[in-house]
């Protein structure tokens, strides 16, 4: 009895080995969440051969929240909000907001970069701690907010079995940002 | 201790405040305009941009006041020992049910669940994911599942403990406002036998850009009991050596939980997820497989799930469907044996089967009004047969087991969170043997973390 325990447990770890050695031969993937140390690194990445970049803290009024919360279907807290943006020979590459937010128990970095027009250049997930799932930080699912502005239907966003709450909060903080710059640099409601 | 520390936090925020006063003041006065916007200069280091901040800051007075904002919020953030980190988090989830049958069963009411969970993290690469169920107004204690994630890559990651099996996109996710329906999909219950853990570990891991992203999960874990010397209704207790197999229920009470459960057969069960094959499509499988008879009977009674799921959403509509299927080796000296210790009528199948598709509705988008608001109408489709095939000389159970058909039609409300949701729904059964069940649910449903 006892042996045979051992020989069918022998049995199964050969297989699942041989399960992970075939799951491993489908390593593929290549980019995963940006490896940057801080903020300034990040930004800096999102606006590579830019000859400064200008921080810009803007202590939003309680019009701006609110229009921004009523664009964004959220309520909206900050205080204040920080836009980067790149500057390269007098021109604007864009501008850029990094947040960290805490999603399910663990934290959650994320950068978002907007084009001058308002509309979402980039998304990258920085760091990501715990894990669920990690769908979320890869261009594969990140490509679907390229493009979307502050009036997008930003609930065409497809989910992620077992990343639900981290989906949800990426896209709360993509439509809050488009709706962020939309408000202040664009409908410059002060 | 605290004051001391929340000082030193004042202190080290006044000198960056002074400092960073006597740099500006070292900036290009160019660039100091008309309004009173700080501006500071700096280098970026290494590299040769420059990074500038603009600061709409106002007076000494506004920074002094925000000073003290932020050291009263610093203050608020530490625990006993002075330590900024949280480390351990509560999450959970909960839903009560009203369920009124139409025939002349009682219309009950059940707080079906109240689950309370602890994550915790000892450093940057091992966390602790833990659930313990109060179910049905805490009459019922389940330990859902208790686990370390050892973090490696994110392709390739270890877990240990008590896992909840991969099989089917309920069973491990199966916070009640992430599904429509008051009640879990029958499919859920009786073909895949949700809440279902297993004691062991495995590898899980993400492929992020393969295929459009793919995750998969192989654990080994303690595998189901089949038949028993002693059995009782549930899985629950007495080293999980109650559980058997039914007709009507399937495998689902031959679940057993890890109290020095008898670990004499083990299984092997694993899950693959492609969730961006393209846009808004996700598509997995997962198996089980393993023997069930824990060394009571020299057939091993081997166990094995086949299921296949797919969710579907294109702006306001969206759907899911899943299939499975379980084969159960040696079913006749199952039920023999299950017969000869006096304690079943003989009705394991050596097949089950089932399948369902639901579709819902968003209105919301539908009506493209924007609001943090969700109503969700649903209708689901849902064939139910654990005794699909049965072994020589044992009939089917055709009341309560056998093929089975049900209709469920309903709506939710996810009132301008989605972390909580009010439903409401009608379920029809029709069992093979021509009767069937209708009831009326309402529900309430939350999630917390």
């Amino acid at each position: 009895m006892k042996t045979e325990t051992i020989k069918q447990t022998v049995r199964y770890f050969w297989k699942g080995l041989w399960v992970a050695a075939l799951v491993l031969g489908l390593m593929s993937g290549n980019a995963s969440a940006l490896d940057v140390s801080s903020k300034e690194e990040a930004v800096k990445m999102a606006f590579s051969g830019a000859d400064k970049i200008v921080k810009k803290r803007i202590r939003l009024t309680t019009p701006q929240r609110a229009a921004i919360g009523k664009l964004s279907t959220q309520v909206v807290r900050d205080k204040t909000m920080s836009f980067y943006s790149g500057i390269k020979g007098g021109q604007n590459m864009g501008y850029a907001v990094v947040e960290r937010v805490t999603n399910r128990s663990w934290s959650i970095s994320y950068m978002v970069v907007m084009n001058a027009d308002g509309t979402v250049k980039d998304v990258e997930v920085l760091n990501y701690e715990g894990a669920r799932n990690w769908g979320v930080q890869y261009e594969s699912w990140l490509k679907q907010f390229f493009g979307m502005k502050a009036d997008s239907d930003y609930r065409s966003i497809s989910g992620i079995t077992g990343a639900t709450i981290s989906v949800r909060t990426i896209t709360a903080g993509v439509q809050k940002i488009a709706a962020a710059y939309q408000v202040i640099f664009l409908d410059k409601v002060e | 201790m605290k004051q001391i520390l929340s000082l030193a936090g004042v202190c080290v925020l006044v000198g960056s405040m002074l400092c960073s006063t006597a740099l500006a003041q070292q900036a290009p006065v160019s660039k100091k305009q008309e309004t009173d916007i700080l501006i500071i200069e700096e280098d970026s280091g290494g590299d040769d941009i420059l990074i500038i901040e603009e600061d709409s800051s106002g007076s000494v007075a506004d920074l002094q006041e925000e000073i003290d904002r932020l050291a009263t919020e610093i203050d608020d953030m530490r625990d006993l020992f002075g330590t900024l980190r949280k480390n351990v988090n509560v999450t959970g989830y909960g839903e009560t049910h009203f369920n009124l049958p139409t025939d002349n069963r009682d219309n009950v009411f059940d707080a079906h669940r109240f689950v309370l969970g602890v994550n915790a993290r000892f450093n940057d690469w091992i966390f602790l994911n833990a659930e313990i169920d109060y179910e049905h107004a805490a009459q019922a204690l389940e330990f859902e599942m208790a686990y370390l994630d050892f973090l490696l890559d994110p392709k390739f990651n270890a877990r240990a403990g008590t896992v909840l099996i991969p099989v089917g996109f309920l069973n491990e996710f199966h916070e009640p406002v992430l599904f429509w329906t008051v009640e879990r999909p029958v499919f859920h219950n009786r073909v895949v036998p949700t809440s279902w853990n297993g004691t062991g570990g495995g590898f899980f891991g993400t492929f992020g850009n393969f295929l459009g992203g793919m995750n998969y999960r192989v654990y080994l874990v303690n595998s189901l009991r089949s038949i028993q010397t002693n059995p009782c209704d549930s899985a629950h207790g007495g080293g999980g050596d109650c559980g058997q197999f039914k007709g009507s229920s399937g495998v689902r009470s031959g679940r057993a939980f890890p109290d020095e459960l008898v670990a004499s057969d083990y299984a092997l069960t694993g899950r693959v997820e492609f969730s961006n094959l393209f846009p808004g499509l996700q598509l997995a499988g997962s198996f089980y497989t393993g023997n069930t008879t824990q060394g009571l009977i020299p057939q091993n009674g081997r166990t094995t799930i086949i299921e296949g799921d797919i969710k579907y959403r294109y702006k306001w509509l969206d759907m899911n469907a899943s299939i499975a299927n379980v084969h159960i080796n040696n079913a006749a000296e199952l039920n023999s044996f299950a017969i000869a210790q006096g304690n079943a009528s003989g009705n394991i199948a050596s097949n089950i089967l089932g399948w369902n598709i639901q579709a819902g509705i968003h209105w919301p988008q539908l009506l493209g009004k924007s609001t943090s608001h969700d109503v969700v109408t649903h209708f689901m489709y849902e064939f139910i047969d654990t005794q699909n095939e049965m072994p020589a000389g044992f009939a089917p159970n055709t009341g309560s087991g056998g093929e089975t058909d049900v209709y469920t039609a309903g709506i939710t409300w996810f009132p301008s969170t989605t972390n909580v949701s009010l439903k409401m729904d009608y379920t029809h059964q029709r069992f093979q043997n021509g009767t069937s069940t209708d009831q009326v649910n309402f529900g309430m449903a939350y999630m917390f973390f």
